[in-house]
């Protein structure tokens, strides 16, 4: 078989290839060392593509008056709805955070990178602003039952929010009541919500990863560009073990829990290469996986996060809790490649990828035996 | 159509907005060209493929806003996330860095065809290869081809930014 053409390797790793080509192509790129490089390198493009992708939705200051040489922001009917729904989305995320902080499951720190709507946040939109504990309630029980409910704006809303949680413990609040008082709303609305609970059911997964990676990142940079003296205050930080969560007794690295599984292994490691992207230094490997291929990406252990040092039982993620997969309901989503995220308990960064809804990844990621 | 564009828009309107913010670096703006594009479902009496549809409908709206003033727009937009990145001041680190990144990001995406740029970010919200040759009018074969190329040069662009900015840090320390 001649060699598969970089659109053909793409298409295979996206799920686009009929089954009788994707079997080919597989059979081939196990027996051809340059094709399977090709295939690790197209892995790490679709990854790295899809981050930087994910840069672009953070558009801050929306509306803000000749931020873009737009019209100046008008308060409509759907603005304020919008920021109803945003206040919602605080009301219900502070309740939950309480909740999380009673051992309730934290599969939120599942962060589900491509698909159109995060479940909680469109429930959550839904319901104007219910006293904290509804909301959360609320929150949880409509999101199983109508994952797919809510104003599509206060749905992209509150994935803006999601978002701007991302930018840490001062910014989001600041940005929230911003927003309030261009409505013309009294901040005081949002204040009772701002509690750490608030910020650290926001800041669980999302905000921990993308801050700790731009810390890997910052840190590989001034490697690579051989600056010794540019970031010794942060390296000092982050190689500190003491400022990091102590590792769960039952959490295991990939490679045990690879053995741990291996005998009724429904799955099969195909290749495992340590690379660095985006100056990050990161253990790739992909499987084979019930009929498709998935990348783990898994990033170098780290931290040394303001965020996660709050509360001893806080800051190590729950053992209890292997992420349950969301509702069913969405598995009938078309399925594309996607991404989701987390970090065990060393910090360490993980992405699974591959063509298959977040469900299938978040069962899959089961599979492995990642908590 | 029109009992069935409530369902339209609480289907695609989020990932529909984030395509196009991420075509245009400006919400308010992506906003208005997707409730534009669920009006004018709202005129069709039936649609095929919905998806292909309104991701056609409103790729072509900002296509034909775009020729009006196009260059001055993506200026715009390029101008706007510089002077976030540069407001962005030391005590919040974390939102500076973000700022730079989503600027890095989005000359990255500018520095692409506008048809690969459009096939990617299609992709990225999770239309399939047929749909994006649908929506684009490309031959389902050329998708594969049309992807590879666009996320080549998407990583390639944004990390000669990464290394030029660490050059320059270096420069400055």
């Amino acid at each position: 078989m001649r060699h598969l053409d970089e659109g053909t390797i793409h298409a295979w790793l996206d799920g686009a290839l009929e089954a009788g080509e994707a079997a080919r192509a597989e059979a081939h790129v196990e027996s051809c060392s340059a094709c399977a490089e090709a295939v690790a390198e197209a892995r790490g493009l679709i990854a790295a593509s899809s981050r930087i992708l994910l840069a672009l939705d953070n558009v801050p200051n929306v509306g803000r008056a000749g931020s873009t040489g737009r019209a100046p922001f008008r308060t409509t009917w759907w603005v304020r709805e919008r920021i109803a729904a945003v206040v919602a989305v605080i009301v219900a995320g502070g309740a939950l955070a309480v909740l999380m902080g009673r051992g309730a499951p934290r599969e939120s720190a599942v962060e589900v990178a491509s698909e159109p709507v995060a479940q909680l946040e469109v429930a959550a939109a839904d319901s104007p602003a219910p006293p904290p504990a509804t909301a959360a309630l609320r929150g949880e029980s409509d999101a199983v039952a109508a994952p797919i409910s809510g104003r599509g704006t206060g749905a992209g809303r509150a994935q803006d929010r999601d978002l701007a949680a991302t930018r840490g413990v001062d910014t989001t609040p600041t940005m929230m009541a911003l927003e309030v008082a261009e409505a013309a709303s009294p901040p005081s609305v949002v204040q009772p919500q701002r509690t750490d609970d608030t910020v650290r059911s926001a800041a669980l997964s999302q905000a921990l990863a993308y801050t700790g990676q731009q810390a890997a990142r910052e840190e590989g940079k001034a490697a690579a560009a051989d600056v010794a003296n540019e970031v010794p205050r942060r390296r000092v930080a982050t190689e500190n073990p003491s400022r990091f969560a102590a590792p769960r007794p039952s959490s295991p690295g990939v490679g045990g829990v690879a053995s741990a599984v291996a005998a009724a292994a429904p799955f099969r490691l195909m290749q495992e290469e340590r690379l660095t992207e985006a100056g990050q230094q990161v253990v790739r490997r992909i499987y084979s996986v019930d009929g498709i291929l998935v990348t783990l990406d898994e990033g170098p252990p780290m931290l040394a996060l303001e965020q996660r040092r709050p509360r001893a039982e806080n800051a190590v993620p729950s053992a209890k809790a292997p992420a349950t997969p969301p509702p069913a309901a969405q598995d009938s989503a078309v399925t594309t490649t996607n991404t989701i995220r987390w970090r065990d308990a060393r910090g360490a960064e993980f992405t699974l990828t591959g063509p298959a809804s977040p469900e299938r990844l978040a069962r899959i990621r089961l599979l492995l035996g990642l908590e | 159509m029109t009992d069935d564009v409530e369902r339209l828009f609480r289907t695609y309107n989020a990932p529909l907005v984030r395509y196009l913010t991420r075509r245009l670096g400006d919400r308010d703006w992506a906003e208005e060209v997707a409730q534009e594009t669920f009006l004018r479902a709202l005129r069709q009496d039936r649609i095929d493929n919905e998806r292909a549809w309104l991701f056609a409908v409103a790729t072509n709206l900002v296509r034909d806003e775009a020729r009006k003033d196009s260059r001055r727009r993506r200026h715009l937009a390029l101008l706007a996330e510089q002077e976030r990145a540069e407001e962005a001041v030391e005590p919040e680190p974390t939102s500076l860095e973000r700022a730079q990144d989503a600027a890095m990001a989005r000359r990255a995406v500018e520095a692409l065809a506008e048809r690969d740029r459009l096939a990617l970010l299609m992709r990225e919200e999770g239309l399939s290869y047929d749909e994006i040759a649908v929506a684009l009018d490309l031959s389902p074969g050329s998708v594969g081809t049309t992807l590879s190329r666009a996320r080549r040069r998407l990583v390639q662009v944004y990390e000669e930014q990464q290394r030029a900015s660490a050059r320059g840090k270096h420069a400055a320390s």
